[in-house]
């Protein structure tokens, strides 16, 4: 009980919204989406999490979760694991922003004292690797098999940040409600069920063009709150 | 599924083409193309660079089906330069419940060559299964724009999906891999991933990215069309997504984008290949 329960309270405590793990700075293409008039309903924000977001994050940022949490305890297989996500990682705005995120979690965990951050930080930080390593999916498996977490506790935590910071990004773009956002969890929360009991894929890959293409547009002629 | 060869499919088939550079003309310089493959002769264009020779890919069973296990294996040597193109969309019938098709092509561009390697779309019909895989190699200074594109069309008009795609690109270069782009798409799930498109396809230009703006302008002239460029710069590659509400725009968009990028590469805009 004490060590399931000191999981679930570390897990809380990384996948409160307070925590600093830099999530929150992107939209993943939906603020594109709403200033070119493509989503303009809180079903249209449902049908990107639940058709273009979740789908990725189960076929892609899932597998190299698992991975990495499996090789948590190997600094070079970890580095190869993030290796090969680099060079899948096709769309750049995506990939900057999976790093940046990773970067962020990398660095608060190794100052919090999470066990592998800072020998992992050390090794990404080298200037030739800096840009090509700490990828989000491999940062939350290191840090979740450092924090004591199971992998299922570890997806389980994942899969909430992605689907928060895709929310809380809907919310303070004024396209969503507060309560309207809660209720969209909700309603999302069965699918993300199914997606958790799917077997994870042998290989990554992602199919999720509309919201990719999103975040990959140039937008030379509005403000953007949000860096995708 | 898996894009390994299947040697229990129906109809295997290897096919080779190999280009060469001879005093500053390429010339198709061997051919192996046992059916269903077929090729046009040699064509020349004006204005386009380093001797370079088109090339007009053919199928002489009239697409693709349930059972086939294709490859074709394309080398371009140093200095050359090919343009390797089909005559017409490449259409992939309804699988019938067999395995699937499955479809390798490897590219080989040498030293200093240039490969435009741009076959019209793949029509998904009803039914169908398609496995295609697209690996690519490319020595220091070599060139590659390649084009893939996909769209559903179910002729009974019953919107009935076609099976499943899957889809890896591996381009590497000459001491490293360089990307590696994988899907897999049920075709139940192909309007929801594309966000209601019927059409998908990208433009990628290896060892070059100095076309990559112009691409985008190019895409940004088709109506209907909605594109978003990616430039991976540490590795010499830009990438151009694309969805499409028809068959046309889509085809549009294949022409606009490698003319532009062309022309951003070479300074010359290239002739329209006859379809």
């Amino acid at each position: 009980m004490s060590a399931h329960s000191l999981a679930l309270i570390r897990l809380l405590q990384v996948s409160d919204t307070a925590f600093p793990s830099g999530a929150f700075a992107f939209s993943s293409g939906l603020e594109t989406l709403f200033n070119e008039g493509r989503v303009t309903t809180s079903e249209g924000v449902h049908a990107v999490l639940a058709e273009q977001i979740l789908p990725r994050w189960a076929s892609f940022d899932r597998v190299f979760l698992h991975a990495a949490h499996a090789a948590a305890d190997d600094l070079g297989k970890l580095s190869e694991i993030d290796a090969r996500c680099h060079l899948q990682s096709s769309s750049d705005r995506l990939a900057h922003a999976s790093r940046r995120i990773g970067r962020s979690l990398l660095s608060v965990h190794a100052r919090i004292g999470t066990p592998g951050a800072a020998a992992y930080r050390s090794h990404a930080d080298q200037p030739d690797l800096r840009e090509a390593r700490s990828y989000e999916p491999v940062m939350q498996g290191l840090i979740g098999a450092g924090l004591g977490l199971n992998v299922t506790q570890c997806e389980l935590g994942a899969v909430h940040s992605t689907c928060m910071a895709f929310v809380s990004a809907a919310v303070r773009l004024g396209r969503l409600g507060a309560i309207e956002a809660q209720g969209l969890l909700a309603a999302t929360a069965p699918r993300i069920l199914a997606t958790l009991e799917q077997p994870v894929p042998q290989l990554a890959g992602a199919f999720s063009p509309f919201a990719e293409i999103a975040a990959l547009r140039r937008n030379t002629t509005q403000a953007v709150l949000f860096a995708t | 599924m898996t894009l390994c060869h299947h040697p229990d499919l129906g109809r295997s088939v290897r096919s080779r083409l190999t280009f060469a550079q001879v005093q500053g003309r390429t010339h198709l310089m061997g051919q192996h193309t046992p059916h269903p493959f077929h090729i046009t002769r040699p064509f020349r264009h004006p204005h386009d660079p380093q001797g370079m020779v088109t090339l007009y890919l053919q199928s002489s069973s009239g697409g693709l089906y349930g059972d086939d296990d294709l490859a074709l294996a394309v080398r371009v040597g140093a200095g050359a330069a090919a343009h390797l193109t089909t005559q017409a969309s490449t259409v992939v019938h309804d699988a019938r419940g067999r395995h699937g098709t499955r479809q390798l092509v490897t590219l080989d561009v040498a030293e200093g060559a240039l490969l435009e390697y741009l076959p019209d779309p793949s029509i998904l019909m009803a039914g169908a299964r398609l496995g295609t895989r697209i690996d690519a190699r490319l020595a220091p200074g070599a060139t590659l724009m390649l084009a893939d594109a996909q769209l559903w069309h179910d002729p009974e008009g019953r919107g009935r999906p076609f099976d499943w795609l899957e889809s890896e690109i591996q381009i590497n270069g000459a001491d490293r891999p360089l990307l590696l782009e994988r899907f897999t798409v049920e075709g139940e799930a192909w309007l929801k991933r594309t966000g209601g498109f019927r059409c998908a396809g990208m433009v990628l230009v290896a060892g070059d990215i100095r076309a990559a703006d112009q691409m985008q302008k190019a895409a940004d002239e088709v109506p209907e069309l909605y594109a978003g460029l990616s430039i991976l710069a540490d590795r010499d590659i830009a990438i151009l997504r694309f969805l499409a509400r028809d068959g046309v725009a889509l085809s549009r968009a294949l022409k606009s984008i490698w003319a532009a990028a062309r022309l951003a590469l070479t300074g010359q805009k290239p002739a329209p290949r006859r379809k």
